[in-house]
């Protein structure tokens, strides 16, 4: 994997050139008819010297781009670009976040919980939001249904590409919270089972107390244990629907989303993500056009042919008429002239 | 010493060099090079939005957007260049050449830059396209390889092929000792043009030295055109000999409905890992595969189907892209292998290529009975008939008593037109078959391995249409043993006697797909030892014969 740079060769070069084109300037300045230098050309001489501070500046000074010169693609693409470049960024972060919290919330102990479930709560929305907002942005970029100019397929491609992007990381979060999902209802299942167990089969006490508890439960009676036990549960339960309508909302929110979003994304693997065909299609878009065209002013030349037949045969019928209509008047008067003159 | 690896490494390296929306630009060349290993929503997940060719003259003025040109250092695409630096169109310039630029080429784009629009000029060296791990091509189907005489190189393609290899060495950081085939001029003035290279730009080939040395050893397609003559039965090798890979692409649009999507279809190990795993497996293991492949997809759009619970709903969802991506490429394999298959049967290629391989690997008295049989019968194609009469010419041509001029007449009478048997002269001119008859003793020169044959017969046989390996493969295993013979294989200069690790081969005429699958085995099978296999083109029998007929034109 050798590689060469031919950078400093180049800059070289280049320098020499644009030096004999200032020499040149400057001796033309000489031979100014004043006689006297000007003070920007002595400024123009100055900057095109070859200092690295200069040419950084000359840099910076070129990446801003007069107003003018953006044409076929307005700004707000730019910023557009970015501004979904920093959600990606931002939920590639959140969605590790969430998991870690998932994670966390998922091991059992006996802290309480409804601190940890509010924070997942909150950041799922937080992350669904971003998702819907940045698919909206890109549904809503207006890009053209015929991509006969570049700057249509420039459009075209950037939305491909940003929609690429949100559709990874929604597949990613939805993996996340389907994960997260089947092992909440995991758990349920669990608790279930080991409370219809316990509740059939009360003396055999509860698994994780040792030997020695056992003692101390005995003071209290097995009714009132199952009551205890059937109380904190319906409460588990209820919570942990909750909590399982909450993910399962926000994964169908996120359903339609992909649907969406897949209508934009190239199939991989197949000829349309191949790079020369894709040049190819834009070559025969630009023979098609040409065609068009090229079919076009053949009608139109067909057109104002025929406008000529049509004009030429309308003119015919127009002389037609004039010469009828004289024809009648004449004979009219011929026969003024006759009654007149049978009259006199 | 991944040939695709290194190309796409290579492409990687000059996008993210460049943050930021860009366009890329490229020439014919780069753009075959660059689709063989890189995909478009690859690049566009690099904020790449706009790919064209440079030779595009009505691209519009974006300032805006970053250039990126990915060219050839040819005197078009320079100029092209050039043109471009001139009057530009984008914001600023990222320059990569494919290869080596001079000077003057610099000194002129520089003169162009008055604007000072470009950042970067780079000469990377992935002049070639990288068509499996360990398989390249120069591209160079179209051109004419001889000069005046089947000794002699056309200059322009010898320029061409000098500057290829040169990268392809590069590329792979090696600076090999170079053997040729004896009997080749083309080798042989190819050596010496690359050794000198390497002299000349001995800071550029300054690499790390190894132990042993690479070997860089160029062979004459001349010595072994029995390969390309064969049925291919891997499914690689098979596709391009019954349909034809263009630069990874499979045209299946003369197949009687089929679906739109279809119609052409991309073959990448790289891309898609069922053709991996199965694109050097034959046809007999390729069917199986292909049928646990299809239940593996219908178990899965079972699945999919019986959507019974919410559940299942989102879980399919969830699987959706990889199930889309897998019924896409599954009906791809799944149509590609019906026609193979279709194919195969409608040519009787099995009993031809039976022939074939007993023509190619023993000498069998009743061979002339069973050429004349199969040429009287119907459902075999012309070109197969072609084929056999070729096959018999190598085996059989140099002996005293031949009957190629009988079995020639044989092909007349049965309706092939005296046109086309005319390959068969021009065949024996470019094999070069009246000089092997003279220097039988010389094992080089004889195209067919004896001893081998010998060997294979008391081994007894596997397969009978795969008995047949390249003679490249035997080449390789004879220069790992040591045994390969300087008078017959010399070196440019110096020698060795220890065993290479790395061997880089290139193929004068064209490699085939089936010589690739060879020495992708010996890669697998030999420890330690890597090898890189290339050619001026890929053939198939069909460009094999319309290369011959260039040939046998000077």
């Amino acid at each position: 994997m050798a590689t060469r740079s031919r950078k400093a060769l180049f800059i070289q070069y280049r320098n020499l050139y644009s030096k004999n084109t200032i020499n040149s300037e400057s001796l033309s300045v000489q031979v100014n008819p004043e006689g006297i230098e000007s003070n920007d050309s002595e400024r123009a001489g100055l900057i095109k010297k070859n200092s690295p501070f200069v040419m950084s500046m000359d840099n910076i000074g070129q990446e801003i781009i007069p107003l003018n010169e953006i044409t076929g693609i307005p700004s707000y693409w730019t910023d557009l670009v970015d501004e979904v470049n920093e959600s990606v960024e931002y939920l590639t972060k959140e969605i590790q976040n969430l998991s870690e919290l998932h994670r966390k919330h998922l091991i059992p102990n006996f802290e309480n919980k409804d601190e940890e479930e509010q924070l997942i709560n909150n950041k799922t929305d937080e992350i669904t939001q971003t998702i819907v907002s940045c698919q909206r942005k890109i549904q809503n970029l207006g890009v053209p249904d015929t991509l006969d100019s570049q700057s249509a397929k420039l459009k075209k491609n950037i939305q491909v590409s940003l929609a690429t992007k949100i559709q990874d990381l929604s597949q990613l979060f939805r993996k996340a919270q389907s994960s997260y999902l089947s092992k909440l209802r995991n758990i349920e299942q669990i608790n279930n089972s080991l409370i219809t167990t316990d509740s059939i089969n009360p003396q055999n006490g509860i698994p994780g107390f040792d030997e020695e508890d056992d003692d101390e439960l005995l003071y209290v009676s097995s009714s009132q244990l199952q009551l205890l036990e059937e109380n904190s549960t319906d409460q588990i339960v209820s919570a942990r629907e909750k909590e399982i309508n909450e993910i399962s909302k926000s994964i169908n929110e996120l359903l339609g989303i992909f649907r969406e979003l897949q209508t934009m994304v190239i199939d991989q693997g197949t000829i349309l993500d191949r790079i020369d065909y894709n040049i190819e299609q834009v070559d025969t878009n630009m023979e098609n056009a040409t065609v068009q065209l090229t079919k076009a002013t053949k009608y139109q030349k067909r057109t104002q042919k025929s406008m000529a037949i049509c004009l030429v045969i309308l003119a015919g019928v127009l002389i037609l008429f004039i010469i009828i209509v004289l024809l009648k008047v004449m004979s009219r008067r011929g026969d003024k002239d006759n009654t007149t003159k049978g009259n006199s | 010493m991944d040939i695709v690896k290194i190309s796409q490494t290579y492409v990687q390296k000059m996008i993210n060099n460049t943050p930021g929306m860009k366009v890329l630009l490229l020439d014919d060349f780069t753009t075959l090079y660059i689709s063989a290993i890189a995909t478009q929503s690859n690049l566009l997940s690099k904020e790449v939005f706009l790919i064209d060719k440079i030779e595009n003259t009505s691209r519009e003025r974006m300032k805006h957007l970053k250039c990126i040109c990915f060219l050839r250092p040819s005197a078009k695409s320079v100029q092209l260049m050039i043109d471009e630096l001139r009057n530009p169109n984008y914001g600023s310039y990222y320059l990569y050449f494919s290869n080596i630029l001079s000077k003057s080429q610099i000194e002129r784009m520089a003169e162009a830059d008055q604007q000072e629009t470009v950042r970067e000029l780079q000469e990377f060296y992935g002049d070639f396209c990288a068509v499996n791990s360990n398989f390249y091509s120069l591209n160079l189907q179209s051109y004419q390889i001889y000069g005046d005489s089947l000794n002699t190189w056309n200059n322009d393609t010898f320029k061409r092929t000098v500057e290829g290899l040169r990268a392809v060495l590069l590329a792979l950081k090696k600076r090999p000792m170079i053997r040729y085939e004896k009997n080749s001029a083309l080798g042989k003035r190819l050596a010496s043009e690359i050794n000198y290279q390497i002299q000349q730009e001995s800071q550029l080939f300054d690499f790390r030295r190894y132990d042993t040395p690479p070997i860089l050893l160029i062979l004459d397609r001349k010595n072994d055109p029995v390969t390309p003559l064969l049925n291919q039965w891997t499914y690689q090798a098979m596709v391009h000999e019954l349909i034809g890979i263009n630069n990874g692409r499979v045209d299946l649009s003369r197949i009687s409905d089929i679906k739109p999507d279809l119609k052409e279809i991309v073959l990448s190990a790289d891309q898609d890992i069922f053709f991996k795993n199965n694109m050097y497996l034959n046809f007999g293991d390729l069917g199986v595969n292909i049928k646990n492949y299809v239940n593996e997809f219908q178990n899965r759009h079972h699945n999919s189907v019986n959507i019974e619970s919410i559940n299942d709903m989102k879980k399919f969802v969830e699987e959706y892209p990889e199930f889309k991506k897998l019924s896409g490429n599954v009906s791809k394999h799944v149509t590609l292998v019906s026609e193979l298959s279709r194919l195969v049967s409608k040519d009787s290629l099995l009993e031809v290529s039976e022939l074939e391989q007993n023509l190619a690997c023993v000498n069998n008295s009743n061979d002339l009975k069973e050429v004349q049989n199969l040429i009287k019968r119907g459902n075999i194609t012309d070109e197969s008939k072609i084929k056999l009469v070729l096959l018999y010419t190598i085996r059989y041509g140099s002996q005293n008593r031949n009957e190629v001029n009988a079995l020639k007449n044989l092909l007349i009478q049965n309706g092939i037109s005296e046109d086309r048997t005319k390959i068969i002269d021009q065949f024996i001119r470019y094999v070069e078959l009246d000089q092997r008859q003279n220097e039988e003793t010389t094992a080089i020169n004889t195209i067919f391995d004896k001893g081998k044959n010998v060997f294979k017969g008391l081994k007894g046989v596997e397969n009978v249409y795969t008995q047949h390996t390249s003679k490249v493969a035997d080449t390789i295993q004879s220069l790992l043993k040591g045994k390969l013979r300087d008078q017959l294989y010399p070196y440019i200069e110096g020698s060795i006697r220890d065993r290479p690790q790395d061997i880089i081969i290139f193929m004068i005429g064209g490699a085939t797909y089936g010589e690739a699958r060879d020495i992708a085995q010996l890669n697998e099978e030999i420890p330690n030892v890597r090898i890189i296999l290339g050619g001026t083109s890929i053939h198939n029998t069909q460009s094999f014969l319309d290369f011959v007929k260039n040939a046998a034109s000077v």
